[in-house]
């Protein structure tokens, strides 16, 4: 952007008045006064304007094709610069001139972009699990106690059926350097959930649901497989893996970078917790194998949990479970040829519940 | 000095985009100059500048002086630019 005085012919042949003229990229304008001494002001367009240098004059010369008005100003300096800015202005945007080399550029974007998939979606997780497994069973105990403690005034327990299912699960005799404690909160929600270090909840809306003693036992066996393989501690440290990654990464700019970069992590989170299920299921169902109990109970489990939520069938995608039909599915692929006995002792436990 | 013609001011604001975000945010993290957010200001001063200059120019100004450039971010998290150039339009 450079600015000249000059010479303005509004038109071809009018007398040339004392005028400033402003050249840039975009535009050329130019500030006079007209006879009568008002100030105005015209503005080019870069298209409309034809340059030249008139040697006999030793002027540059701008000419408006439209109108053919002119500008003219002393010495050649204005011509080359408006070559200058026009030759700059009509390379297209990859030709264009550059502080580095866009080659080098591009080579490092891509490299960098490779590098931040590969820590986001492979190095960070496995650090964040490694970091889960030396967590001390304490502080998973104590993490878990927080959660149990910050629910607990809200909600309702039912200190029979509590006690029912901890001789239940001590009669699975299941080795675990966990205390598993269970507890069963009144609630005819059909849910159980287990927290890091051990805290077992069920909602006695599952219970009721329950009619043989193999679904409690694959309930249990399910939700003690959370806390023996520590799913919630390797969740609660992935996403602050991924969370202090991102916060890394981005700052706290743009929001709509986060927007999109938060939805990306839903689904991945989501589906991991969709194989932190299923690895859930296939465990436990291997505890009930190895006790001879009958597996049909995790089918029973699934159509109840199915049951209780009529016409919410969201697409597994966009689910924290895997599909109840694939996980009926897998299990029955499991238990094929598998030989049941029955437990009289847990049978008889059951029924106290079903009293 | 012939005339002096008020004191006049034009403003230009940018927003950088998203990935010159980003880059400035892995600039940040791996420290040195920040080439993309330079470039932002620089033609957001350019904008600034030319505008200044046509107000002057519409005024019949053949200069201005005294002029001071003030660099703002704006926009909730600060992701934009806002140059204000001001100067008083005179005839000389």
């Amino acid at each position: 952007m450079k600015t000249f005085n000059g010479q303005f012919y509004p038109s071809y042949f009018s007398p040339p008045i004392e005028a400033t003229l402003l050249l840039s990229d975009k535009t050329l304008s130019i500030g006079y006064h007209d006879q009568a001494g008002i100030p105005g002001r015209q503005d080019w367009s870069m298209k409309e304007v034809q340059g030249d240098f008139l040697f006999a004059e030793q002027r540059s010369r701008f000419i408006q094709t439209k109108t053919q008005a002119e500008f003219r100003v002393a010495g050649r300096g204005a011509f080359e610069y408006w070559e200058e800015i026009k030759t700059e202005a009509e390379k297209s945007w990859f030709q264009k001139k550059r502080t580095g080399n866009l080659r080098r550029t591009v080579a490092l974007l891509s490299a960098m972009i490779i590098a931040g998939t590969l820590l986001y979606f492979f190095m960070v997780p496995w650090l964040a699990e490694q970091m889960a497994t030396v967590v001390s069973k304490k502080t998973e105990r104590q993490l878990g106690d927080n959660v149990f403690e910050a629910m607990q005034n809200t909600q309702l327990e039912d200190t029979m059926a509590t006690r029912v299912l901890n001789e239940f699960f001590t009669a699975l005799a299941i080795e675990t350097d966990y205390s598993i404690r269970i507890t069963v909160v009144k609630d005819p929600l059909v849910n159980a959930f287990a927290l890091p270090g051990g805290q077992l909840v069920v909602y006695t809306g599952l219970l009721e649901s329950m009619e043989t003693y193999p679904e409690l036992a694959a309930l249990l066996s399910h939700e003690f497989v959370h806390v023996e393989k520590r799913h919630a501690t390797r969740s609660i440290f992935r996403a602050m893996g991924s969370g202090l990654f991102i916060t890394l990464l981005f700052g706290k700019s743009s929001g709509l970078a986060t927007l999109v970069i938060d939805q990306a992590n839903q689904l991945r989170t989501l589906s991991y917790s969709r194989s932190l299920e299923k690895e859930a299921d296939l465990e436990g169902y291997r505890l009930l194998q190895e006790r001879g109990i009958d597996p049909a109970g995790y089918e029973q489990l699934f159509k109840h949990l199915k049951d209780s939520s009529p016409g919410t069938a969201i697409p597994e995608m966009i689910s924290s479970h895997p599909d109840t039909d694939s996980r009926i599915q897998y299990i029955r692929e499991a238990a094929r040829g598998q030989v049941v006995k029955e437990d009289s002792r847990l049978g008889s436990i059951f029924a106290q519940l079903k009293k | 000095m012939q005339d002096y013609l008020g004191v006049i001011n034009a403003q230009s604001i940018i927003g950088a985009n998203m990935f010159k975000d980003i880059f400035a945010g892995l600039r940040d993290l791996i420290g040195g100059r920040s080439k993309t957010y330079e470039r932002v200001i620089e033609e957001a001063k350019e904008d600034a500048m030319r505008e200044l200059t046509q107000k002057a120019q519409s005024l019949g100004a053949n200069a201005v002086v005294g002029i001071d450039l003030d660099f703002e971010t704006v926009g909730a998290s600060g992701s934009m630019l806002m140059v204000i150039a001001t100067g008083t339009a005179v005839r000389i």
